[in-house]
């Protein structure tokens, strides 16, 4: 199976190209901005890099956030339009599953990003298989630290660009992750190899600030 | 000269829109199809669940209306000879989906991709249904943008005047819900003001006399509240006669700000015929039309307004944009377009004739 | 638990032209870092988007800066070296929703930002901001103008 793996929701501009399930070629920028310039160079620098063409790809994995407002929405729409065009399925990883699985271990896997304002993207996760171990939220850094002590466990990686700042809120308890604080599209490719495709394709993860009484910006239930 | 099939796509405000068009530079063009979100049967693409979607998730929407687009269009993607996309000005987030989606159509496809600027879509789109050379005047007057252009060529624009603070649209909503009509404005106000006194009132024309080109519609807000708070309990006559007065002065600064430019264009065009083209949803004004009509035939100039459908934020104006600009810059330099960045501001004077 | 925002009057000053309202303007903008809100109330007309192109063109340094209305494009921005500013008006915005999609979270973080018609950000309006209400005055050209602080500021904006 041949994918495309993208991401630019944070400060960084990816794109990985997995031939036969086995990663081929692929190319990862930080960025602060240029991301909607430099995506489809990657692109087309990872498919030249591995010989391949667009029509060889079977499907494209893009993150859907959390992230920035602007970047979550670049790869996801050349993604959705890609495959619109191969008419191939899009999967959908959130950005706290790439960060997950780039770190290692059975331990406790934390992907946390900074959401600025006194607040923390979460998800925390167990070993390879990236069970979720809390759902994804939006916290203040204080009910972040609850909510990590809140499992009990004491083998914390943490990893993301929220990292340090969680880990100074519990006390120094947990290891700082040595990958990436930003997602790479390499792993967002891998996480789409056993996912089933979606009868839909996916659309950005919006998390709700804490304290805010809001219903999702979409009530269209996609399966 | 080759005619080419483009897929047009915006997303740079409130209407998700996606348009075929087919023709060569010069127009007029066929309309294939022309999806426009607002209007659009929203069961079809859904399975028969009307979705609830929050206004401009053009995220949400787009897919489904590219897909209509080339459905009613009758063509596969790989039929058409390029994608056009709006890269700003707007909101960056819808243009960010429009831009981003455009430019994984085109690379799937193998074929060019065009961005384009959303006020060039305008400036160009009298010319997609009436065979009207360069050069000619612009006004594009609408909820948004208020402008005089001198249009000369693709990418050959110059900005004669805009609004220093509202747009004539806005204008008439604000004035609308002022006197308690209904939405949308514009027409609520026409519709009033046609039994009304447009004498009674004295409201100022704003920047009447100024030698420059320029708008500003925020004082006649002030005056109208004014007039009305001084008039006491409004009777359904003095609604009319104020929406009536409104009007004769929204018209008498239009018209003199139009005329000043018709001098500067005869000055930058000496051998052209005087042609004025009004465009955007005030266009379909048709008391502000009878005196542009007045206007044009005492200067001795043509007048052309599009249709409606034209006026308003669509996908056909963007890709006959991107069909004018294919056909003069060829598809060389179709890697490079794929990194056309988006704009949140992108003036008009900024763009270049290839 | 609920606890009600703290309010601070900072200032209630009439002024008598609309030079007057820019120079308070001014003022006002001199004290904003990126992370503010001012939230800009006032009837139809009463010179919240004046006030804002006052405080805007002060901090660019450009008294000639285009400072159109917001009110269709709903969102117009300035870049700036110091501060970016995010000019929002919310008048044709008919749901809180709308305002995922017009980027409002990040701009409240990486901008000031000045937002007119701000009830219509239901509960995403911040409880720490700013709040400028505009009202008539009893001559033409005359506004009464209220600033007041809402919430934490640590401090900050004591008075101008």
């Amino acid at each position: 199976m041949n994918i495309l793996g993208l991401d630019t929701a944070h400060s960084a501009c990816s794109a990985a190209l997995l031939v036969d399930g086995k990663l081929a070629a692929h190319r990862f920028e930080l960025m602060r901005v240029g991301h909607a310039e430099r995506l489809m160079g990657q692109i087309s620098e990872v498919l030249e890099g591995a010989g391949r063409k667009y029509s060889d790809l079977d499907r494209i994995a893009c993150t859907i956030g959390p992230g920035t407002f602007t970047g979550t929405r670049i790869a996801l729409s050349a993604a959705r339009g890609l495959a619109i065009g191969l008419r191939i399925p899009v999967i959908g990883v959130t950005t706290f599953e790439a960060l997950a699985a780039a770190m290692s271990g059975e331990g406790v896997r934390v992907a946390v990003f900074d959401a600025k304002r006194g607040e923390l993207y979460l998800q925390a996760f167990a070993g390879d298989a990236l069970a979720p171990l809390t759902a994804p939220e939006a916290l203040t850094i204080k009910a972040a630290a609850q909510r990590i002590n809140g499992l009990g466990r004491d083998d914390l990686t943490i990893g993301g660009t929220g990292a340090e700042l969680l880990q100074s809120a519990l006390a120094g308890k947990g290891v700082l992750s040595e990958a990436s604080p930003v997602p790479e599209a390499r792993f967002v490719a891998q996480l789409a190899v056993m996912r089933d495709a979606p009868s839909s394709p996916p659309s950005p993860l919006y998390l709700r600030p804490p304290d805010a009484d809001l219903p999702p910006p979409t009530s269209l239930k996609f399966t | 000269m080759n005619r080419m099939t483009i897929l047009g796509i915006e997303t740079s405000c409130d209407e998700t829109a996606a348009a075929v068009v087919r023709g060569s530079a010069g127009g007029p063009a066929d309309i294939l199809s022309n999806i426009v979100f607002s209007q659009f049967d929203e069961h079809a693409p859904y399975g028969g669940v009307v979705p609830e979607i929050a206004a401009r998730a053009h995220i949400e929407r787009l897919d489904a209306i590219v897909g209509e687009a080339l459905s009613v269009a009758g063509i596969a993607l790989k039929d058409v000879d390029g994608v056009a996309a709006t890269a700003g000005p707007g909101l960056i987030g819808g243009v960010i989906v429009g831009l981003m989606t455009a430019k994984g159509l085109a690379a799937a496809a193998g074929k060019p991709f065009v961005p384009i600027n959303h006020l060039e879509g305008h400036a160009l789109s009298v010319r997609l249904t009436e065979a009207v050379a360069f050069p000619y005047l612009l006004l594009l007057v609408s909820g948004g943008h208020c402008q005089l252009i001198n249009v000369a060529g693709v990418g050959r624009y110059e900005v004669l005047g805009s609004t220093i603070d509202d747009a004539v649209g806005e204008a008439f909503d604000k004035t609308a819900k002022l006197l308690g009509l209904g939405f949308p404005g514009g027409p609520a106000v026409e519709a009033v003001a046609e039994r009304g006194d447009p004498r009674r009132f004295l409201l100022p024309a704003p920047l009447k006399g100024r030698s420059n080109c320029d708008f500003s519609f925020s004082g006649l807000k002030t005056a109208v509240r004014r007039a009305a708070e001084q008039a006491g309990t409004l009777s359904p006559q003095d609604v009319s006669d104020l929406c009536a007065s409104f009007q004769a002065a929204v018209s008498a600064s239009l018209l003199d700000r139009t005329a000043r430019a018709f001098d500067k264009f005869t000055a930058r065009f000496a051998d052209a015929p005087m042609q004025l083209v009004v465009a955007g949803g005030v266009a379909a004004n048709q008391a502000l039309r009878a005196r542009f009509g007045e206007l044009c035939e005492a200067r001795g100039a043509a007048l052309f307004v599009p249709p409606p459908r034209l006026c308003t934020d669509n996908g056909a104006m963007i890709a006959w944009a991107g069909l004018e600009r294919l056909s003069q810059e060829g598809s060389e330099g179709g890697g490079e377009r794929l990194d056309a960045p988006p704009r949140a501001r992108w003036p008009l004077t900024e763009l270049k004739a290839t | 638990m609920t606890t009600t925002p703290q309010r601070h009057l900072i200032l209630e000053q009439i002024c008598d032209s609309e030079a007057a309202t820019a120079t308070l303007a001014a003022a006002l903008g001199t004290h904003l870092q990126v992370g503010d809100l001012v939230a800009l109330r006032g009837d139809l007309g009463a010179g919240k988007t004046t006030l804002a192109r006052a405080l805007i063109r002060a901090r660019l340094g450009h008294p000639d800066e285009a400072v159109p209305s917001p009110t269709f494009t709903l969102l117009q921005t300035y870049d700036d070296a110091a501060a970016p500013i995010a000019h929002f008006d919310l008048y044709r915005v008919e749901d809180p929703s709308e305002l995922v999609e017009m980027g409002w979270d990040d701009a409240l973080a990486d901008a000031i930002a000045l937002v007119e018609w701000p009830e219509h950000a239901g509960a995403l309006l911040p409880a720490r901001r700013i709040d400028v209400t505009l009202s008539f005055g009893d001559s033409e050209g005359t506004r009464r103008v209220t600033i007041e602080r809402m919430g934490n500021w640590d401090g900050r904006l004591h008075e101008l």
